[in-house]
């Protein structure tokens, strides 16, 4: 038990997918100029990834191994991901038009969002078990959340400062997110 | 067309050079820029699987539907990925360890897919060449230069080979996470100041 | 080796098959407008229009929200090609720009604390929503000025932005970033349609012109001598303004803030000023016309209502044809209003201005009679429009007893019904009656259908079961007579083939519940309605190919009004005021009119009409000032009192012989309005 609490604390903040692993840093800039996109992102992140975690793990143990093509990792991972996403997209705006409202648009970037990749990637370079795979897809999901829903809210703030032209938009976006990373560099040594 | 080919090989070098006017590829730009050694790694397999893809899917663009044009150029992409990989696992084995997860992630670059899809889904074999080569080319520049700051500042070498003689303190908040997404946003700030010139 | 290819194929062909089953079990119908513009975008969903993806991008894109040239990473050629696929969407719709909405910059207007933060409106915001005592009006800290990525842009004297209409594109950014919604995009034809909502500056005598004249707008181009401009600003609400001039009972007049300090402004007289001098100029003054399209509309009923759609659907750019009973067109104005009141020149005035625009009519044509809902579509008209008139026209216009007034086989009034039973004929109910009706009545009439040979009968009615008369509450003992009670229940729309009535649409809503109702299609063969009259009801031609229609033209309605999605409203509400259906003065069936005409465009240009939200005539009190300062008295500018014969007392009640406002003493007249906003007015010093 206390395994699987290290885990969650350990992929929440000590190895923050976003300001600790430097993944997802597209979606990252790009949808948390405001609160409500950025909060709609990490919902259909954290839905995605854990699916993706799931089956990227039955894959990877029960066809790449099993075979010995671990070579075609890269290959399967993204072919699933990336169906994954379309049958999610698919099916949720025919069954729960509600939540696809919510997520729907953001699902097409998860495809290109390299968080969900390197999730399934170090789940399986880990040798997580099933369960464990599950558990740090979820949190690492949450940990990206969690980073993307923070930087909103200060992005929000910094729209009514006045920055010096040149540092405007990304540029002060970056080393924002550095403040946040530094922020994070505390829970460094945790776990 | 000779002409052409070097316009889009230079406009990578300058005018479009990612990440900084091409705001696209932030991952492996913010990961492998702890050392020189690694930034130059990630830009010659990332322009490796760049021009390779451009060329095929250059080749291909009056093949590929265009309903399901994205997922083959996926598929494209992670072949050349894996071709990357297992090179390097060969003959650079240690370089491979280094970068990590971060040469199968090359997959999901932005930039490859937006090259393949802007320019290579729509120009001929011999632009998208030069193109795939320009953009790749100037990609391995950003990241050198990112990581000639991050490396020399943070860990006092460049190219692993000290610098500053054994009395120099490392910054080493350069080489941490928060040290690189603040570096590369004051190169961006800096690459503003100088395009508006 | 083999095992990779194996492994690979398999899973390809896995995936496949199952996205493609997907994509047929889960297939839900988008525009195609929209996937035209996705399939053009890059598809990069790199987030650089601001928007997340490219499909909302799309969506945004045919919506209007975003320009064709919102894509960054796309560049020129896939702008040039959206813009290209939107080219045919948007012929209809007219480009918009930008329009400052507040009068009274900082210095002018109350304000409750000086700011001296930082110079930028979304921060001033913070602090208690900006330093003005109007919740609505402008900082003036110039955010928009900024954003404005054309230049369009500047701060006037009076710390109001300017547009200059040549260079504004119509983005949108100033309206983005405006934090207080004040500058917004908007055309002529926007204006047409439009209605006024509560957080919008609004003066009192906007707020009460049933039809929402811009009233210190157009006072203000009288004061400036601007005399067709004045006109052109009335012409945006109101298609009749000598004929308003003679008999509008001008409420607005009441509402005058200037009644506060002395008497109201002579608005009336100066509307009858301004469409005098275009009568007496001897030409109609050519308003802007959007771009024309093909699209035919005819219209039922010549009366005030009926022109008011026509005119403005022809400045809309449709082809619209009016049909008209009579042999003259004017309805109410022309046949019940004493020629004293409204003269008939100015009448007959006013409708050559109507028709010249590009407006058909035939007179002489009585539907059921002449023509039929499918003869029309068998034409080529593209919707069909009922504006039939109120109550009091229906009698003394079509006046013949036992005359059947309805647009479709099928649909009868009560009363219609009811008499024809009296007066011992058989109607033929069909298979199932529908009575749309909440008093005990409706069981004897649904007794009578039965014994017409109605197989189900079903009583509809928008009240709740305990509130309906007892008659009505004994559902099990009805049901064994084949009659069906139906509660909170309203009739949203009718579907029908060729002229015959085939089906209704319900909507239930549970009371106390802020929940959206829940729709329904019966099918029907009678619909018997316990209102006076036929209300707007608009026709249009059914494709759905879902619905495959046995033979000849399938149709369905389209709701024309409805203020909140969760409104109680059904098509046959009775005419409480405000709504759709009011017609006890001219000026309130010209926005009726507008109102339809709003559904029509909106249903051709939008697929759907949206309903009309927090409208100022719906909400509660808006902010308002109970007195008025700073204003010097100065009487009513007063016309001669004495008519053209000398006689003073004829005069009064007599209009025709009554002089109007001369120039000089209109411009006078002018001077006394008080230009007033929300809360703002102009102040003597």
């Amino acid at each position: 038990m206390t395994d699987y609490i290290l885990l969650v604390v350990s992929c929440i903040f000590v190895n923050n997918i976003l300001l600790m692993q430097y993944l997802g840093n597209c979606p990252f800039l790009g949808v948390s100029k405001r609160m409500e996109t950025a909060v709609g992102m990490a919902m259909a992140v954290v839905f995605v990834l854990v699916m993706a975690g799931a089956i990227t793990w039955v894959v990877d143990i029960y066809l790449l191994k099993a075979f010995g093509l671990e070579y075609l990792r890269t290959l399967s991972f993204i072919l699933v991901i990336a169906s994954l996403v379309q049958f999610v997209e698919m099916f949720l705006r025919k069954s729960i038009p509600g939540l696809y409202a919510g997520l729907g648009i953001f699902l097409p970037l998860i495809t290109t969002n390299c968080a969900v990749m390197g999730v399934c990637l170090i789940n399986i370079m880990e040798e997580y078990s099933f369960l464990q795979a599950l558990v740090s897809s979820f949190s690492y999901a949450v940990g990206f959340g969690l980073a993307l829903v923070l930087f909103a809210g200060v992005r929000e703030r910094i729209i009514l400062a006045r920055v010096p032209r040149p540092l405007q938009d990304t540029s002060i976006g970056l080393v924002t997110a550095g403040m946040l990373s530094l922020a994070f560099f505390a829970f460094k040594g945790m776990v | 067309m000779a002409k052409t080919a070097v316009q889009e090989f230079t406009k990578g070098l300058w005018a479009e050079i990612p990440p900084f006017r091409l705001v696209l590829g932030l991952c492996p730009t913010l990961a492998v820029t702890k050392t020189v050694e690694n930034g130059i790694g990630m830009g010659v397999a990332t322009t490796f699987v760049l021009i390779c893809s451009n060329i095929l899917i250059s080749l291909l663009r009056n093949v590929i539907p265009k309903r399901v044009r994205i997922a083959c150029f996926i598929v494209v992409i992670a072949t050349f990925v894996t071709v990357v990989e297992l090179v390097m696992q060969a003959f650079a084995y240690p370089l491979f360890l280094k970068l990590g997860i971060f040469i199968p992630l090359i997959v999901v670059n932005c930039i490859v897919l937006g090259r393949a899809e802007a320019f290579a889904a729509k120009n001929g074999v011999v632009a998208s060449l030069a193109d795939g080569l320009g953009i790749g080319v100037g990609f391995t520049l950003s990241l050198t230069a990112l990581a000639i700051v991050r490396e020399v500042l943070g860990n006092g070498t460049f190219y692993n080979i000290p610098v500053f003689g054994p009395s120099f303190e490392p910054f080493s908040f350069m080489v941490q996470a928060p040290g690189a997404f603040v570096c590369l946003g004051l190169m961006l700030c800096l690459m503003n100041i100088m395009g508006r010139k | 080796m083999v095992s990779g290819f194996l492994i690979m194929g398999g899973l390809g062909v896995v995936i496949g098959v199952v996205l493609a089953l997907a994509s047929k079990v889960f297939y839900v119908y988008i525009d195609p407008k929209i996937e035209a513009v996705e399939d053009a975008l890059p598809g990069a969903n790199c987030g650089g229009c601001g928007l997340p993806g490219c499909s909302s991008n799309a969506a945004a894109i045919v919506a209007g929200k975003a320009s064709a040239s919102s894509c960054v990473a796309g560049g020129p050629d896939v702008a040039a090609e959206i813009a290209g696929i939107m080219g045919e969407a948007l012929s209809l719709k007219e480009p918009e720009i930008a329009a400052p909405g507040c009068t009274y910059g900082y210095q002018d207007a109350d304000i409750k604390y000086p700011y001296q933060g930082i110079y930028d409106n979304p921060a001033a915001v913070l602090l208690d929503g900006g330093s003005k005592i109007c919740t609505i009006g402008c900082l003036g800290l110039g955010t928009c000025v900024r954003a404005c990525p054309f230049g369009a842009l500047s701060m006037g004297p009076d710390n109001l932005p300017v547009v200059d209409t040549e260079l504004c594109t119509g983005c949108g950014t100033c309206e983005r970033v405006c934090p207080k919604h004040i500058i917004t995009l908007t055309s002529t034809s926007d204006r047409i349609i439009n209605e006024y909502v509560a957080d919008e500056c609004t003066a009192p005598c906007h707020r009460s012109c049933p039809t929402g004249i811009n009233i210190p707008g157009f006072i203000k181009e009288i004061r400036d001598h601007n005399y067709e401009a004045a006109l052109a600003i009335i012409k945006e609400k109101c298609p009749l303004p000598l004929i308003c001039g003679y008999i509008c009972p001008a409420p607005c007049e009441l509402a005058c803030r200037r009644n506060l300090v002395d008497e109201a402004v002579a608005i009336n007289p100066l509307k009858r000023f301004v469409a005098d001098y275009e009568m007496e100029s001897r030409k109609h003054i050519a308003p802007y016309k959007a771009r024309a399209t093909d699209r035919k509309i005819a219209v039922v009923g010549g009366g005030a209502e009926g022109l008011t759609v026509g005119y403005y659907l022809a400045r809309l750019g449709y082809n619209p044809t009016i049909f008209e009973a009579k042999p003259q067109l004017g309805g109410i104005l022309r046949y019940v209003i004493a020629e004293d009141r409204l003269p008939r020149k100015v009448l007959d005035h006013e409708i050559e201005g109507i028709l010249k625009i590009g407006v058909e009519a035939r007179n002489n044509m009585v539907m059921g009679r002449d023509f039929h809902l499918d003869t029309l579509f068998e034409e080529g008209f593209d919707a069909v429009i009922l504006t039939k008139g109120g109550f009091d026209s229906r009698k003394i216009l079509q006046g013949e007893s036992g005359h059947h007034d309805s647009p479709v086989d099928g649909l009868y009034l009560m009363l219609d019904f009811v008499s024809a039973l009296a007066r011992g004929e058989r109607p033929d109910p069909g298979q199932r009656v529908v009575i749309l009706h909440s008093g005990a009545e409706a069981i004897d009439l649904a007794r009578r259908c039965r014994e017409l040979g109605a197989e189900e009968v079903m009583v509809i009615s928008g009240s709740r079961l305990d509130q309906l008369p007892v008659e009505l509450q004994d559902l099990k003992a009805l049901a064994a007579e084949g009659i069906s009670v139906r509660h909170s229940s309203v009739v949203t729309g009718l579907q029908g083939n060729l002229r015959r009535l085939t089906g209704i649409v319900l909507e239930d809503f549970r009371y106390g519940e802020d929940l959206p109702p829940e729709r329904e299609t019966l099918t029907a063969d009678t619909l018997i309605i316990s209102e006076g009259r036929i209300p707007e009801i608009l026709f249009v031609r059914s494709d759905d190919p879902s619905e495959p229609q046995a033979e000849g033209t399938g149709w369905h309605t389209v709701e024309t009004f409805r203020t909140y999605p969760q409104s109680r409203d059904g098509m046959f509400s009775p005419p409480e005021p405000g709504r759709i259906s009011d017609s006890s003065a001219v000026v309130k069936s010209l926005l009726s009119g507008r109102r339809v005409t709003r559904a029509i465009h909106q249903y051709f240009t939008d697929n759907t009409v949206t309903p009309l939200k927090n409208l100022v005539c719906e909400t509660g009190p808006i902010l308002n000032v109970e007195e008025v300062h700073d204003v010097n008295p100065a009487g009513r500018e007063l016309p001669d009192a004495t008519d053209v014969e000398g006689n003073s007392k004829t005069a009064w009640i007599f209009p025709e012989k009554f002089p109007g406002l001369d120039e000089a003493s209109a411009v006078r007249e002018s001077e006394r309005c008080l230009q007033c906003g929300l809360i703002c007015y102009r102040k003597q010093a």
